[in-house]
């Protein structure tokens, strides 16, 4: 492993977050590169953290006042063992070429979990949206396109949005690739529903996330039916577990913001949700205005001086964080213990601090990590290259389906994975492996390129 | 070919500017040469100077000329030799030289100086050697005694001199009197200017200022004497399309010969050449007046006991001066109308056939023409009734341009309110009382002038009517009336709360007189008003008490008189109350003005916005301000910068969610680049009045009697659909149109994208105007309805101008490579210029402490320190994140001024807890920067820089749960450079 980090540093001087994630992902996986010789012997690792390819270009475009500006545009091919390059176009003036590489890196097992046939890649620019009008930002696009087109294609590469490329960054991406290639295709994903885009892009993750919970469960012969669940946040993710947990006719009690969060012992119900959902997505309000129309709910002031969050420490069976990045602690971990939480299921990245984690597994609680369960957004957008290259737009119904085999694949994926690695009922450990084994199989299958 | 009614046609925007241009010839200096014998006599009712000053001040002219007496005709000749004279009065018979010899001395020096020949009889005039040559002489009058005679001499020259180009210009009308008899005329001159003045001022409709009066009185009717025949048919044929009148007598000389009937003739040829023309026949033989019939014209008998009266009436009934008589065409009176504004009544209700017989006869024009609205009245004579398809359309076109030409008349214009004649319609500014406006109030008639002055604004946006709201302002006397009336002095000394000072001031009473005139306007008076401070201190230049008093709106729709009377009362003793304030009194103490100096005028005003459903509301309110503090991308500080919201500027002057957009780049809005960004900073509440359903007593107290709604709630109303731009959830993407079914999301888009409505052009225009007459940067407050008719333009309002304080580097501040290196803290976004060395007290929110739910408890705590500081006069440093003086509360520390008024520099910190945009735009900010507070804002994660580790070494003062107060030893050093923005604190400790 060390010699890997310092063949990238030397090679790579400068990548802080590129070493990074080589370093995290590589000591995920020492077990399997222990047990799988021939991974070392053929050089895998190596192989796996050198991009298939690199293409930097200029971008120049002229802004409203005529002035030419240049900037740099970057696609990171990573790997494309198991499908065609896949992976987000960022603009953010912090854009480098270390950040997209590390981002790269980890798009690649993301995908490869999910079961579809989807490579790993990223690009974008350090161009910054903030403070362009429209036609800077189509322009800036266009000449963006008008080199990528020739390294990309629905059988190639197939770019997303990412921060800073949103569905209008998109239509305009895609709008010069038509012009150029003379074709419609599927070369981009995150498309708008009137020209190739899918349904249930909002809801994936959030709808992934409580199939996965639902696998989980029926390992134990169990289902969400009547079980009382925490969720926390209020988002996109929050919005569509809590629907989905309703749906399987379980009740969520609590919602979440930084302000502070509302425990609603009745249960959240679809009306309540509704209200939920415009306050925070049209509204961009305060999670405690709901108490104002559901007086029957009770709103605590999230309060930093506690040393843990009041949210994990009700009477529960599941719970869904689903806000931010370590918003479990271990006090938090050990209160959902107590209260009798059989389930965490991860629909926010990290969630839970690794004392948390090690509760939950020391203590046989079901626990499934963001990058296995929150992996429904990136299969929709699988799902949505399906749709283009078979020329159909499936309905929800048909989109929902498919999304919830993609995530009884992953569970079992990951089930799998860690009972052969010996630790079964580790879904973390399995999901690092499953990933990792399924990008290597294919390549080794695939000669050495 | 028709206008709608509330168009203002072009034609009048030059109105007041051709009146400026009128009557450029003055008589100013007058030399007036007499005997001493003839100047006793004439003395003996005070001296011709005097009289002369009487009888322009008694018409109302303006600027008497200056008379210089001489007693020789060698002292006349000395004083023309050394000044300039604009005319000579000169009595027959002066010492050395006569009259007539000294004309034609005069003439030597000067051919074009006209000289008149003052005579006490017609002998003097027509002396007995006949080889006198009278060319030295212009004119000849009378002596008679009566004063109005030499007023009507000085006009008549100056009417000489000007009537060419006056008429060229402005089309002014030309009134000819034919008579060969100095005595006559001497006699019938004086009678036609008195006549004419005052015909002319009581004319002039009402409520208009002094300065309009003089103005218009410029346009009168020119008079011009003839004394035969050929002199009067070559006047007649010169001004032939300016004429208004001809007045001749009967006998008059002819081809050299007095003929019997060369007047007649004279008169007849004209009726024949303008069929409308007045026409007057006079003559000392009754027997004339068949030959008067004949013509036809109107007779006067000079010998008549009546022919002052005679003379009156024919100005009133002929010329246009009375009343407008509509009249059937068989001559049957059925109406009149005494002004304009009966005029444009009237005009809606007589029948077709009378319409038409007056308007074939140009009788409106002539009317129109009367009262020196010469734009109007050619217009009008110059369509023919032919032009119109229907009685009915000319009708309309005839109203509307009369209710325009009223409306414009009022423009520009501060008329003074008086119960009889007060026109809510037409009237746009009107004072009560006679003390002073106030500060605010003043600024708003200074911009009315502006506009009016500024015609190219109204030309370039014909799409956009561009007013001020109608305004009332009560003068600062009714302050002073009510706090006396009521004993309420001591409340400008004594501390209460503003709870206490309401409570007594709600129970004081109103003056009877004050309230006399506000029940006048509230009778007539229907639409929302907006009732607010005008103090002596607020706005004036560096000293905006921006947003310091009270504002209240009220519906002013109660269906009970007394109701809405009550409602208004109420809100002027609200604002009254809001001089004593706590607030107002320590933003008075830190301007070193004392709050007992304060006066207060209040501004009751049209308040702008539509009705939608049950409440009231502008499409658009907004700050602009024509620098820019904080010019990111691509903006210009020069450029400026303008803050925009739906409803009332409430949530502008607050500081809540706005767009921000430079009217230079419309297009380009930093805090709306994403779809995040526009859902995150998009504005959710605004503040309406609700007009119906509401409590009869109003809730003055909360909100100003405003309703604070959602966005999302007003989605079906025109603004919002118009405004907005939809939310598609299942794209996370945000469409430009209203219209779409989903959730709406205000953007402005329409109208900063796709200019419906041209309002970043217009504000660049606007702040451009604003700058240059105030010799400042300005900061424009203003409001928009946009139309949901096609039919009906959209309305810009214009409501506050106040000077900025910015660009007053006066020296440059230097700032080494070292002091960047000494320095604990570094900012490229600093407010001010100069260098403070007089702090040495920081008060600082604690960064690991601040959290955003404990904005409200933390503005509380440094009020408090606030008050210490103040108390021990330290001036102090205050740091924290966020929006300083936001009213949300998730913005930053919602501080009014009063909590920080002890500041002498503030720090705001952007850091990713709080992703507000800074202050700017606000009242408190205006505050502020008014006041010279160094602004510096450190962002995180830049060129800024914050030495925290060097703060919290330092021991603590005071500390509070979220606050910590440090006092160095020594004051640190600010410096801040205002062209470059950069500042560095240096400590010097």
């Amino acid at each position: 492993m060390k010699d890997i980090l310092t063949l990238i540093k030397d090679r790579d001087p400068g990548e802080k977050e590129f070493y990074q994630a080589v370093e995290e992902v590589g000591e995920s996986v020492l077990p399997v590169l222990d047990r799988n010789p021939q991974y070392r012997q053929e050089a895998v690792l190596e192989r796996i953290v050198e991009p298939e390819r690199i293409i930097i270009f200029r971008v120049p475009w002229m802004d409203d006042q005529g002035q030419v500006q240049v900037n740099r545009g970057f696609r990171i091919q990573m790997n494309s063992a198991i499908g065609p390059y896949k992976g987000g176009l960022r603009f953010h003036p912090s854009v480098n070429l270390s950040i997209l590489k590390f981002l790269a890196f980890e798009q690649v097992f993301k995908n490869a979990l999910t079961t579809l046939a989807m490579g790993g890649g990223k690009g974008g620019s350090d161009f910054d949206p903030k403070g362009k009008s429209d036609n800077e930002v189509m322009r800036f696009c266009q000449s963006f396109m008008s080199e990528l087109f020739r390294h990309i294609g629905p059988n190639t590469d197939v770019p997303a949005g990412d921060i800073g490329v949103g569905a209008r960054e998109i239509g305009y991406l895609f709008g010069m690739y038509k012009k150029l290639r003379n074709e419609f295709t599927g070369v981009l994903t995150g498309k708008s529903l009137g020209w190739g885009g899918s349904l249930i892009r909002p809801e994936a993750t959030g709808y992934g996330s409580v199939y996965f919970a639902a696998e989980m469960l029926a390992t134990r012969n169990e289902t969400l039916e009547d079980k009382t669940c925490l969720v926390s946040g209020s988002g996109n993710v929050s919005q569509y577990t809590v629907e989905k947990i309703i749906e399987l006719g379980g009740k969520v009690v609590t919602l979440s913001d930084s302000s502070g969060y509302i425990y609603d012992e009745e249960g959240i119900d679809s009306s309540k949700l509704d209200f939920v959902k415009r306050l925070k997505n049209i509204k961009r309000g305060r999670i405690s205005e709901y108490i104002d129309k559901y007086s029957e709910a009770v709103y605590t002031e999230a309060d930093t001086s506690l040393d843990h969050n009041p949210l994990w420490d009700h009477k529960a069976d599941c719970a869904f964080p689903s806000a931010t990045e370590n918003e479990i602690n271990e006090k938090d971990g050990m209160n959902l213990m107590k209260n009798g939480v059989k389930l965490v299921c991860e629909g926010a990245n990290m969630p839970s601090v690794p004392a948390a984690i090690n509760i939950f597994l020391d203590n046989k609680i079901l626990y499934a990590p963001g990058k296995a369960s929150n992996a429904g957004g990136v299969a929709v957008s699988g799902l949505e290259m399906a749709q283009n290259s078979m020329r159909l737009s499936w309905p929800a119904e048909e989109v929902d389906q498919r999304l919830k085999m993609i995530m009884k694949n992953i569970h079992q994926t990951c089930l799998d994975a860690a009972s052969e690695y010996n630790k079964p009922g580790n879904y973390m450990a399995g999901a690092n492996i499953a990933g990792f084994t399924k990008v290597v199989n294919a390549m080794l299958d695939q000669g050495l390129l | 070919m028709l206008q709608e009614y509330n168009e203002i046609p072009s034609e009048f925007y030059s109105h007041l500017k051709i009146f400026h241009e009128l009557m450029s010839i003055k008589v100013r200096e007058i030399l007036f040469v007499s005997s001493p014998y003839d100047a006793f006599i004439l003395e003996e009712d005070g001296s011709p100077a005097s009289r002369i000053i009487n009888e322009y001040s008694g018409l109302n002219l303006s600027l008497p000329p200056r008379v210089t007496r001489a007693s020789s005709a060698r002292e006349a000749l000395s004083h023309l030799n050394k000044k300039d004279f604009d005319m000579v009065l000169t009595m027959p018979n002066v010492d050395d030289m006569d009259a007539f010899s000294l004309g034609l001395e005069i003439k030597k020096i000067n051919p074009s100086l006209p000289v008149i020949l003052l005579a006490h009889n017609p002998r003097e005039i027509y002396p007995l050697t006949k080889k006198k040559d009278f060319k030295g002489i212009d004119r000849s009058f009378i002596w008679s005694g009566n004063s109005d005679l030499l007023l009507a001499l000085v006009k008549n020259v100056e009417d000489r001199l000007n009537v060419g180009r006056d008429t060229q210009k402005a089309m002014v009308r030309v009134l000819i009197l034919v008579e060969d008899s100095p005595v006559y005329f001497s006699y019938f001159l004086p009678l036609i200017y008195k006549e004419v003045v005052k015909q002319t001022q009581a004319v002039l409709e009402v409520g208009i200022n002094e300065e309009h009066r003089l103005l218009t009185m410029r346009a009168r009717p020119k008079i011009l004497l003839a004394e035969n025949y050929e002199e009067a048919l070559e006047l007649c044929q010169k001004y032939r399309s300016f004429l208004f009148g001809v007045i001749s007598d009967t006998r008059i000389p002819r081809n050299g010969k007095m003929v019997d009937d060369a007047g007649f003739m004279l008169l007849s040829q004209m009726r024949k050449e303008i069929p409308d023309l007045p026409l007057l026949l006079m003559s000392s033989k009754s027997s004339n007046k068949t030959k008067a019939d004949q013509i036809p014209a109107v007779f006067l008998d000079k010998n008549s006991p009546n022919l002052l009266e005679e003379l009156h009436n024919f100005f009133l009934n002929n010329l246009g001066f009375g009343d407008f008589v509509f009249r059937m065409p068989d001559g049957t009176e059925i109406d009149r109308a005494s002004n304009l504004r009966a005029l444009e009544s009237k005009v809606a209700k007589i029948p077709d056939e009378s319409l038409c017989y007056h308007a074939k006869r140009n009788h409106f024009s002539n009317w129109i023409m009367s009262r020196s609205e010469i734009a109007l009245a050619s217009k009008f004579r110059e369509v023919k009734a032919s032009d119109f398809s229907s009685a009915h359309d000319m009708r309309s076109y005839i109203i509307a341009n009369v209710h325009a030409l009223r409306k414009w008349c009022q423009k520009g214009v501060v008329a003074q309110f008086k119960s009889h004649n007060f026109d809510a319609d037409i009237m746009d500014f009107v004072k009560i009382g006679q003390g002073s406006l106030g500060g605010k109030a003043r600024s708003l008639a200074f911009m009315s002038a502006l506009l009016h002055q500024n015609p190219t604004i109204y030309e370039n946006y014909p799409e956009i009517n561009i007013e001020i709201p109608k305004t009332l302002v009560v003068s600062t006397d009714g302050f002073e009336s009510f706090i006396k009336l009521n004993g309420l002095k001591d409340f400008a000394t004594q501390s209460f709360t503003n709870e206490e000072i309401n409570a007594v001031f709600l129970k004081a009473v109103m003056p009877e007189w004050l309230v006399k005139e506000l029940e006048v306007y509230v009778a007539q008076v229907k639409y929302p008003l907006s009732v607010r401070s005008s103090s002596l201190l607020e706005d004036a230049q560096f000293q905006p008490y921006a947003g310091i008093y009270e504002t209240y709106m009220i519906p002013n729709n109660h269906p009970e008189f007394s109701k809405r009377l009550e409602h208004l009362i109420t809100a002027i003793k609200l604002v009254y109350a809001s001089t004593y304030y706590e607030e107002a009194k320590a933003f008075s103490r830190s301007t070193s003005n004392q709050p007992q100096e304060e006066a207060m005028g209040v501004i009751i005003q049209q308040l702008t916005g539509e009705e939608y459903g049950d409440y009231f509301y502008p499409a658009i309110s907004g700050v602009a301000q024509s620098h820019n503090f904080y010019p990111i991308s691509k903006m210009k500080p020069e450029e400026g910068i303008a803050h925009i919201a739906l409803g009332l500027g409430k949530t502008v002057v607050e500081g809540g969610r706005t767009v921000r957009f430079s009217p230079k780049y419309p297009s380009v809005m930093p805090q709306f680049s994403m779809v995040d960004d526009i859902l995150a900073n998009a504005q959710r509440f605004f503040y309406a009045l609700q007009i119906r359903n509401y409590p009869d007593e109003l809730n003055f107290l909360e909100y100003s009697n405003l309703v604070k709604r959602e966005v999302d709630d007003a989605e079906a109303e025109y603004a919002v659909k118009l405004l907005a731009s939809t939310y598609v959830p299942d794209e996370h993407r945000i469409r430009d149109a209203g219209y779409l079914p989903g959730p709406k999301i205000l953007t402005f888009a329409q109208v900063l994208k796709y200019n419906i409505f041209p309002l970043s052009h217009l504000l660049s225009d606007m702040l451009e105007l604003g700058r240059k007459s105030m010799g400042c940067p300005v900061e424009i407050e203003f409001s928009v309805n946009l139309s949901s008719d096609k039919k009906k333009k959209s309305e810009f309002f214009f409501l506050q101008m106040r000077p900025m304080v910015a660009g007053g580097e006066r020296f440059e501040v230097q700032i080494t490579h070292q002091e960047i290196e000494e320095a604990f803290c570094i900012s490229n976004q600093a407010l001010g210029n100069g260098k403070n060395e007089r702090i040495a007290d920081i008060v600082y929110v604690k960064p690991d402490d601040f959290k955003p739910e404990a904005t409200i408890q933390m503005a509380g705590e440094i009020d408090k320190l606030n008050a210490g500081l103040v108390k021990e006069k330290c001036p102090y440093l205050l740091i924290g994140p966020g929006r300083w003086g936001s009213a949300d509360r998730w913005l930053g520390i919602p501080v009014q001024w009063r909590n920080i008024s002890g500041v002498d520099a503030i720090i705001e910190l952007r850091n990713e807890t709080l992703k507000a945009d800074p202050s700017q735009g606000s009242h408190f900010f205006q505050n502020i920067t008014s006041l010279g507070i160094h602004y510096i804002t450190v962002t995180e994660n830049s060129e800024d820089h914050f030495d925290w580790e060097w703060l919290d070494s330092q021991p603590a003062s005071q500390e509070t749960a979220y606050l910590r107060h440090v006092k160095l030893d020594k004051p640190f050093t600010l410096k801040i450079n205002g062209k470059t923005s950069q500042c560095v604190l240096i400590n010097n400790n």
